[in-house]
């Protein structure tokens, strides 16, 4: 504090000279109603409004109804209408109250004051914020070099708006979070099948499935619309049977769970097939019309990978993996896999999520009702609901981070650009591409980030990061080291066009609209892009003719029956001719279709490319790889391989990861990450009441480890991690990395050889709920009052992302989560 | 109750002091700083001192219970409060609006009501906190000489 103190009598004299009193300097005024008679106290006024809207705690996007009373939201419930949840919320989606009046929310557009990370900041108007920003970007689009301008996006649902505005600026530095998510597992089936990247199991009419590394009941892109599914089908006596190294919430709800080291998920499947291929328990007649590679090679690939074999690395049993083979097999058509992180986030995701998909084509199921399914929209039907005019071109400018090329699948499919996104602050700090301006839209890349600290290190060097944006809800790491925080609309306060991949197998589209008018001062990227754009110049505002949002959502829905109208009422809209996605790759084409094509080794060339293939004298569509069938063997994968310089099999294969055998048997351990059900990356921290049901994070360790290095429950660690031992890993010299001390948890729970810890925690800043008080800005001065506010204040809750070394799988760019070696040491006294 | 003394709190922690009253106060405080400390106190990232009366009592939501009792009272009252534009005002539970109705009222035993069952229960200590946590003078003893007045 300075030294000058004001005095009672300074301050009656100022506001005499000020008049403050009189309202002379502008205050709040109080008016009288011009009412006949006084309301009588306690009477509800005005009725509850339904809003029909879309979730977005998480990447589901479920249908919700709001339901609004006097301009504020009381409550969330599930959209009845929307196919793919069919009304059913989530614990995080009936939470969007706490986030939308979170009392540490970013509401005003701030600049920083001194030094950037240092914390001060000064209230900016959003004019002021406007011209800084458009001036610096108008300055690099108009140096010529528009991808110094580079956009970080976390989860972003408004895909039509953001890239509209980085087109129209010109930047391909458009980095996604697609590498930290599951770019494995949409290479994998993108490589098998072409015609999706995304399986959608016919969950709920199946009645057997192998889930490998699926936590569909907590967490899983699909969550709400897979689980709810799950559980009917198992009402009706499907079998369930989980492959994780860890007992989630979705392995407690299967009927078997087999511990698995990690990695190795698709030795399991490879042996599963084996098995199927030596006791004749194939459909071979399918696998032989459908897939590109003979049966019998198959079953010759597959002999070297035994049960005995998955036993010893996998620690599955071997007479379980025969057991489910035969039981699988039998169940066909009506039975699927499903898989994600806990099979794709490793360095040989790629190959296990292969061996699992082509699992499927050994038993036919592939397309059939219960069987493995999929839907080539991802989204809306953009024939029939094509994006608003005018459409700015794609840039012709090139980014060496977006491009990536030392990982060949990362963007080898035109329609699937997959960015690999944990190598971009150390390219950045390595110089290899320029940065003037980063804006970072819905993104904690500074703690969720593998090696966050390495992303902190780079936001806060203004020679490498000249000028940063950042447009999110919280206050974040991230958003501390920013020059310009915008404070962004919850998903209860913005428009979208969404949808997600149809677990009905019938698509559909939904609006997300705001149930409550924006907070403060925040706005949506659909009112600032525009106005940015208009203000960069330079041909840009030409792409943003629209007048208000409402406008631009008129048009895109005008095809739709009832147009804006129709989804402002209901929220979703399905067209009830259409019919789920079984057997497409059977359809036959028509002479139509067949005209002006031609023929060469049975596949159907259109003038386009490929249309179909001849299958027993038919034309049929086929499926949309190169050869028309399933890619058992791709000589895609392989070439793209060769022309950067990795060797990619043609095949699924299990290839060990590289140093853990010879680290395992040291004694070191495996450390893997997870999600529990309530919380969804560093967002849903800031809810109170989620952070009320789950906000600590000690390691899981298995008794029988635990024992070994002579650890209790409640024990404080210190778990140390290294880097891989792996020359086609960037900085893969073994070198120790990091250390998080942590208390154990002792359970049956979890493989022996994995220490598992939960990713939801471990923030600094954010205000008390997020951080367990040790954001205690708000706490300061405030006891004993505000003491039961955070009764869970100091509990343990440590970061995690730190100690994760950048792990990228040399095929595809996906960060290897689950393939941390660490040791773990018994230690005094806590953190 | 001095009215004036109310009043000069309401507004100081509505929006930041800006030159007029920077010189009426005779404040030698740059106004960038001035303004960086309303931020750090009121707005954040990371308030120290949200002045709202459910943040302070512990609700999850900003706004919430509180706020729809002070709705309640000024529509039984058939008072209504013309917030000015740029001013931090989330909800009606803000210190900024309690203190201005007060004002408004006074004296008199409606005051006496929004004082006792809106303005005491969480306004003393709020102040008191924000007397501690304010590194500028303007807010520090104007918080005290506030918290004086209502006591
Ligand atoms: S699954 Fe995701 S989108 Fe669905 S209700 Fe839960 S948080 Fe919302």
């Amino acid at each position: 504090m300075s030294t000058w103190t004001l005095t009672r009598r300074d301050l009656l004299r100022a506001a005499a000279v000020a008049g403050v009193g009189a309202a002379g300097l502008g205050g709040i005024e109080v008016v009288h109603r011009m009412t006949t008679e006084p309301r009588a106290a306690g009477k509800t006024v005005g009725a509850v409004r339904r809003v029909a809207s879309m979730c977005q705690m998480c990447t589901t996007a479920c249908g919700i109804i709001a339901n609004v009373k006097d301009g504020r939201l009381l409550t969330i419930e599930g959209n009845p209408a929307d196919p793919n949840s069919r009304g059913a919320v989530c614990a995080k989606g009936v939470a969007g109250p706490s986030i939308l009046y979170d009392p540490s929310r970013l509401l005003y557009p701030l600049r920083r004051v001194g030094r950037r990370g240092e914390g001060r900041w000064r209230r900016i108007t959003w004019d002021e914020a406007y011209t800084e920003i458009a001036d610096r970007l108008r300055a690099i689009r108009e140096s010529g070099r528009p991808e110094e301008f580079a956009f970080q996006q976390g989860r972003n649902r408004s895909t039509d708006i953001v890239a509209r505005f980085l087109d129209a600026f010109g930047t391909p530095s458009a980095f996604n979070h697609r590498a930290l998510c599951s770019l494995n597992r949409r290479a994998a089936i993108l490589t098998t099948i072409g015609d999706s990247d995304w399986d959608l199991g016919d969950y709920e009419n199946s009645r057997y499935i192998l889930n490998f590394g699926s936590n569909w009941a907590e967490a899983h892109q699909g969550h709400i619309p897979v689980a709810t599914r799950m559980m009917r089908a198992r009402e009706r006596g499907a079998k369930i049977v989980t492959f994780d190294a860890r007992l989630s919430n979705t392995a407690a709800l299967s009927d078997e769970w087999y511990a698995v080291r990690p990695g190795t998920d698709g030795l399991i499947a490879l042996a599963i097939s084996n098995v199927i291929c030596q006791e004749g328990l194939w459909d071979r007649e399918w696998f032989d019309r459908w897939t590109n590679y003979p049966a019998e090679k198959y079953a010759e690939h597959v002999r070297a990978y035994t049960p005995e074999m998955a036993q010893a690395e996998s620690g599955v049993p071997a007479e379980a993996i025969r057991r489910i083979a035969r039981e699988f097999a039998g169940a066909t058509p009506r039975c699927t896999t499903i898989c994600n992180r806990g099979s794709a986030a490793h360095r040989n995701g790629f190959h296990n999520d292969r061996a699992i998909t082509v699992l499927n084509a050994l038993v036919g199921n592939m397309g059939e009702e219960g069987g493995w399914c999929w839907h080539p929209m991802s989204a809306w039907d953009k024939k029939a609901l094509p994006e608003p005019g005018p459409i700015a071109p794609k840039p012709t400018a090139r980014s060496l981070i977006a491009e990536a090329k030392d990982w060949p699948l990362a963007n080898a499919w035109q329609s699937n650009k997959m960015r690999v996104g944990e190598i971009v602050y150390l390219w950045i700090k390595q110089r290899r591409q320029r940065i003037s301006a980063l804006m970072t839209y819905n993104c904690d890349q500074a703690w969720a980030w593998p090696e966050a600290n390495l992303v902190r290190e780079v936001l806060a060097d203004e020679d490498l990061v000249p000028f940063h944006v950042c447009l999110d809800v919280m206050a974040s790491e991230t958003s501390n080291l920013a020059d310009i925080i915008l404070p962004w609309t919850t998903y209860l306060e913005r428009w979208d066009i969404d949808s997600r991949p149809p677990q009905g197998l019938v698509d559909y589209v939904g609006l997300r609209q705001p149930v409550v008018p924006p907070l403060g001062e925040s706005k949506d990227l659909r009112e600032i892009f525009p106005e940015l754009a208009r203000r960069i110049g330079g041909g840009m505002e030409h792409y943003f003719p629209w007048a208000t949002q409402e406008e631009y959502f008129e048009q895109y829905f005008a095809p739709v029956p009832g147009g804006f109208g129709h989804m402002r009422e209901a929220g979703v809209h399905v067209d009830p001719a259409k019919k789920p996605n079984y057997l497409p790759y059977e359809k036959e084409l028509t002479a139509e279709e067949l005209e002006g094509t031609r023929t060469e080794d049975g596949v159907i060339h259109g003038p386009d490319g490929a249309i179909g293939v001849m299958v027993d004298g038919t034309a049929r569509r086929g499926f949309g790889t190169p050869s028309r069938k399933v890619e058992v063997h791709s000589q895609f994968v392989n070439d793209r391989g060769r022309e950067a310089d990795r060797t990619i099999s043609p095949l699924p294969v299990y290839e060990p990861i590289p140093g853990h055998r010879e680290q395992l048997a040291q004694g070191r351990l495996i450390m893997i990450s997870f999600k529990w059900n309530v919380h969804n990356a560093h967002r849903t921290l800031q809810s109170k009441w989620l952070q009320e049901i789950s906000h600590t994070n000690p390691a899981w360790l298995n008794p029988a480890t635990a024992s070994g290095l002579g650890l209790a429950h409640g024990d404080w660690i210190e778990v140390t991690s290294y880097r891989p031992i792996d020359p086609e890993v960037p900085r893969g010299d073994g070198s120790q990395l990091g250390s998080l001390r942590t208390r154990v948890h002792l359970t049956e729970g979890i493989h022996p050889q994995v220490i598992a810890i939960a990713h939801n925690a471990g923030r600094t800043t954010g205000g008390p709920v997020a951080s367990n008080g040790r954001d205690r800005a708000v706490l300061v001065g405030h006891e004993p009052p505000d003491h039961g506010r955070v009764w869970w204040a100091g509990s343990l809750s440590v970061a995690q992302n730190d100690i994760l070394p950048i792990y990228p799988d040399p095929v595809s760019g996906q960060q290897a989560y689950h393939d941390t070696m660490v040791t773990v040491r018994r230690i005094e006294g806590g953190a | 109750m001095n009215g004036d003394v109310i009043m000069l709190m309401s507004r100081l922690v509505s929006t930041e002091i800006d030159a007029p009253l920077r010189e009426a106060l005779g404040c030698p405080e740059p106004l960038e700083d001035l303004s960086a400390e309303f931020c750090r106190l009121f707005v954040g990232p990371r308030p120290v001192c949200p002045p709202y009366a459910s943040v302070r009592r512990g609700e999850p939501m900003i706004g919430g219970r509180a706020e729809r009792r002070l709705k309640e009272f000024a529509a039984r009252h058939g008072l209504d409060v013309v917030v000015p534009p740029g001013f931090a005002v989330l909800a009606l539970d803000h210190l900024g609006v309690e203190l201005a109705l007060l004002h408004h009222l006074s004296p008199g035993p409606v005051a006496e009501e929004l004082l006792d069952d809106h303005v005491r229960p969480w306004a003393l200590g709020y102040l008191r906190s924000l007397e501690e946590s304010a590194r500028l003078e303007p807010y520090a003893s104007a918080a005290r000489w506030c918290r004086e007045e209502i006591t």
